[in-house]
């Protein structure tokens, strides 16, 4: 889908190439992440391929054409493009921001407004709450997802993201990461992603291409990077802790069905029935849920002996935090140690439970790649 | 000595030396403050009078450069200043409220009557220049056509000679001419002719506007420098229609009763003051960046006004 | 929408009255032969009518010159050239504008046309520096965005730069406007007419009411003006 053959850079008045002789191929629905340390050559490489910069030399293939002979403009227009300063236009609403692509390709308004409505409800931003605001009314998290939706809008087979996640917290970041590989799955853009942080890049990528001083030192999937990094540059990148650094490769709902699903209680259960369940518990803590299956709260041992009550109802705690299923592990452990507690309920899209992860099932799978 | 009377004495002594710096800044003393209006004759004549009173040893204060004609007359009535150097003309007209008089000794004994009786201020001589207001032309141009009256510039443009410079009978003048009684507006009644068009411009560059050719006339002061600089020609008010503008010493009675004197230094520099006089003076401050003060005082050197024994 | 139209003209109306009962009433009411002389309503007239015709045209032409001017600035091929531009049209502000007045009097000679162009050589400078500023101004991420999306210069310019810096334009206009509302009066020293005639002779022949009448309309003017551009400004700018 895309192939950058030879492709070099040297800005005017420096001497030292930003970026070196570099070959690299991104197959056709694959993330492709760019990672090094900054000055490594990533963001340059990446403003190449939608020519912000013009290459000194090399060559540019997207889906076999050669870009650098098209029409910079037009190459552009079919390319999304997401950066880490977003980049929203403070005059226009998000709706106009949104609707950036679609009008600079003259599309007809009718289907500019069906379009714009569509890729907000995508990235989780209700139209008819956010349409009509102004960048400056939206939180950092919003403003990221609408630089998506912006870059997303007119279906571009290709996206560039310039650390597209970079300016929000930690948590924020966690989940707009999630709900973003969630879009991924669905919608099969080949993406080139820049980012400085290792994590992100096992976490969000198909390939991860390490780059130092502007030449690219190896090109593999995240599990054979961490199990064979190519020299000593890259697994002092990846770190000691790769077998932890592998939580990121697996999604919860990969283990989910081989761990204690640790069985929920209905809301209306009696005293007796929740005694019975906790000593069952290696958690010594029960999962409390609604008519729905939605996750209503927990029942540890001490609850029951604090408050007096006949149902689970009025036993019940509330949950501070829970990971969505299509979570990675590392985000599950991120939680347990945030709520500091050995387990962390597991819940889908719409709060419904799916099963608890704990501590020792994280073990075990850490053992397990050893 | 006791704490008792060391005290007495100390207030004693404090009180003395309290009432002696009292007295020191008495702003009681005499003192002649001489004002005048902003332009450069007005600059000069004020430093003229300042620099002959101080010579004869009289305590002055300069506060010349005051501003317009009601300005400098408003503050000598108030007694901010003690005398400035007026016009005849002007002051009939503006301040008397009376009828323009074309004679200069009428013009004098008129207003200095009226000025001792109504303000007790007093005129004292005045000079035989007379800087009235003057309609101008190139001199060349004037050569030319033949023109050396304002009768002769009246017949010219109602016969429609064929204008100088550009090209028509226009006229430059400044703000305070076009809004006058005896401005503009009387000068063509009493002529009987009309400019084809008229400029308003700051008084400062109507000589320079008729030079340039800007206009083909243009009205300033007779007795102004740029005259003889820029080769122009004053036009006889044949028909003595500008009112008479000679100058004097105006001043406040009771200054002169106090230094009597006053009288006898500045009546024979003001009768020394001819046109020409004024105008090489005027020429010195305006042409040769002398200042005022300068030229007051190489003038009244070399006619022995001062630096005698 | 005719509720509006009424909310948008009540205030020039207002001004209007005030200066039209300020003109009935000097009019009508001379204090001497002076003050009749100097105040006729086909006077009053004129030095509206070559006020107004100083303030536009200088205030027009600086507006279009100094707004290409600080987009040409502003492109990367001119950008240092625009920095050091900045910084001499910011000595230049210090100037004066009776000295401004002076210069092109010296070179150019007298009359309206030469007050004209020294007012608008004026004017152009704070229009210019804002506008410069304005687009410099703009964060290098948005245009960069802008430019990744496909817009091309021109597009970046006009959909994106030139919005977004154009409070800060208008804020140069609106300088340029008070500082040429009190300029324009001085325009009478070179023979430029206008309201400075009223106010000017009013010093000269020390009478209150022909400076009162000059100054009345002169400071309507500057009012009306400036709130005329508030309203636009406050039209086209609603996002921040």
């Amino acid at each position: 889908m895309i192939k950058l053959e030879g492709l070099s850079k040297i800005f005017p008045g420096h001497t030292i190439p930003a970026v070196k002789d570099l070959n690299l191929e991104v197959k056709e629905g694959d993330v492709c992440v760019l990672v090094g340390p900054s000055g490594c050559g990533k963001t340059t490489t990446m403003k190449m391929i939608n020519r912000l910069y013009e290459p000194t030399g090399g060559k540019i293939y997207i889906r076999g054409e050669e870009a650098l002979k098209m029409d910079p403009i037009k190459l552009r227009l079919d390319i999304g493009y997401v950066i880490q300063e977003i980049g929203l236009f403070p005059h226009m609403t998000i709706e106009e921001n949104v609707a950036t692509v679609p009008n600079e390709k003259h599309w007809p308004a009718d289907q500019v407004k069906q379009k714009v409505d569509e890729v907000m409800t995508l990235v989780g931003l209700d139209p008819n709450v956010f349409k009509s605001r102004y960048p400056s009314a939206l939180s950092g998290g919003q403003r990221q997802r609408v630089g998506v939706a912006r870059a997303m809008v007119s279906d571009p087979p290709i996206m560039l993201m310039d650390e597209p996640f970079g300016a929000v917290d930690p948590i924020t970041r966690a989940r707009l990461q999630n709900e973003f590989l969630r879009i991924q799955e669905r919608m099969g853009k080949t993406i080139v992603f820049v980012t400085h942080d290792i994590d992100e890049a096992i976490k969000m990528s198909d390939t991860i291409a390490v780059m130092r001083e502007g030449e690219l030192i190896q090109h593999a999937t995240p599990s054979d990077l961490l199990s064979a990094p190519a020299d000593e540059f890259v697994s002092n990148l990846v770190g000691r802790n790769r077998s932890i650094k592998r939580l990121h490769l697996i999604r919860i709902n990969e283990i989910l069905e081989d761990v204690n699903r640790a069985k929920p209680i209905s809301e209306d259960a009696q005293t007796e029935e929740i005694k019975k369940q906790l000593d069952q518990s290696d958690i010594r803590t029960v999962i409390v849920v609604d008519r729905n299956n939605k996750l209503k709260g927990i029942i540890g041992v001490n609850d029951l002996k604090r408050t007096t009550g006949e149902v689970a109802k009025d036993y019940c705690q509330d949950v501070s935090d829970t990971v969505t299923s299509d979570a990675t592990l590392n985000d599950a452990l991120s939680v347990m140690l945030e709520l500091g507690e050995g387990y962390v309920a597991v819940v889908n899209e719409d709060d419904q439970y799916e099963g608890t992860i704990t501590l020792g099932d994280l073990l075990n799978v850490v053992k397990e790649d050893n | 000595m006791t704490m008792k009377k060391m005290l007495a004495l100390s207030l004693v002594l404090m009180f003395l030396v309290g009432s002696l710096f009292v007295m020191g800044c008495e702003p009681d003393e005499p003192t002649v403050t001489v004002g005048s209006k902003e332009f450069t004759e007005q600059l000069i004549l004020g430093q003229v009078a300042l620099v002959a009173l101080e010579d004869a040893g009289i305590p002055t204060e300069d506060e010349t450069n005051l501003g317009g004609t009601v300005v400098a007359r408003e503050a000598l009535e108030r007694g901010d200043i003690n005398m400035y150097w007026e016009y005849t003309g002007t002051a009939l007209v503006e301040f008397m409220g009376a009828d323009v008089i074309t004679d200069p000794e009428e013009a004098y004994a008129t207003i200095s009557e009226w000025d001792l009786e109504e303000n007790d201020l007093v005129w004292l001589d005045k000079t035989p220049f007379n800087n009235t207001y003057t309609i101008m032309m190139r001199q060349e141009d004037a050569d030319e056509l033949g023109i050396e009256t304002l009768s002769d510039l009246a017949d010219a443009i109602n016969e429609g000679v064929e204008a100088p410079e550009p090209g028509e009978w226009t006229f430059a003048t400044d703000h305070e001419y076009e809004a006058r009684d005896d401005g503009l507006e009387q000068l063509q009644v009493h002529y009987g002719f009309e400019f084809e068009s008229y400029e308003v411009m700051d008084l400062g560059i109507t000589y320079g506007a008729l030079n340039e050719g800007e206009h083909a006339t243009a009205m300033g002061f007779a007795t102004d420098a740029r005259i003889a600089e820029f080769n122009l020609v004053n036009l006889v008010d044949d028909q003595e229609f500008h009112p008479v503008y000679n100058c004097a010493p105006v001043i406040r009675q009771e200054i002169l009763d106090e230094f009597p004197e006053i009288t006898d230094i500045l009546n024979p520099i003001a009768v020394s003051l001819t046109p020409e006089v004024m105008s090489s003076l005027n020429m010195k401050v305006d042409m040769e960046d002398m200042t005022p003060r300068e030229v007051a005082e190489e003038w009244l050197l070399e006619e022995g006004f001062i630096g005698g024994e | 929408m005719l509720q509006n139209l009424w909310k948008w003209l009540i205030i020039p109306l207002i001004m209007l009255g005030i200066g039209a009962a300020v003109v009935i009433y000097t009019v009508n009411n001379p204090t001497d032969s002076i003050v009749a002389r100097m105040l006729t309503y086909e006077r009053v007239f004129r030095v509206i009518r070559e006020h107004m015709a100083l303030l536009l045209v200088s205030m027009i032409g600086a507006t279009i010159v100094g707004v290409l001017g600080g987009i040409m600035l502003s492109r990367p091929k001119l950008y240092y050239i625009g920095r050091v531009a900045e910084n001499i049209v910011n000595i230049g502000q210090t100037v004066p504008s009776l000295a401004v007045l002076a210069l092109f009097y010296t070179v150019l000679g007298l009359g309206f046309r030469v007050a004209v162009f020294a007012l608008f050589i004026y004017s152009i400078l704070p229009i210019l520096r804002n506008t410069f500023a304005g687009i410099d101004g703009v964060e290098r991420s948005i245009v960069e965005a802008a430019r990744g999306m496909g817009m091309n210069p021109f597009r970046v310019l006009t959909k994106i730069e030139l919005p977004i810096a154009f409070p800060i334009i208008v804020a140069g206009i609106r300088t340029a406007i008070v500082i040429n509302v009190g300029a324009a009066t001085l325009a009478t020293f070179i023979g430029g007419g206008g309201l400075g005639d009223l106010i000017v002779t009013g010093l000269s022949v020390h009478r209150d009411m022909i400076i009162f009448t000059g100054a009345v309309i002169a400071a309507i003017t500057a009012i009306f003006l400036d709130y005329m551009i508030g309203k636009v400004e406050e039209r086209v700018v609603r996002w921040t």
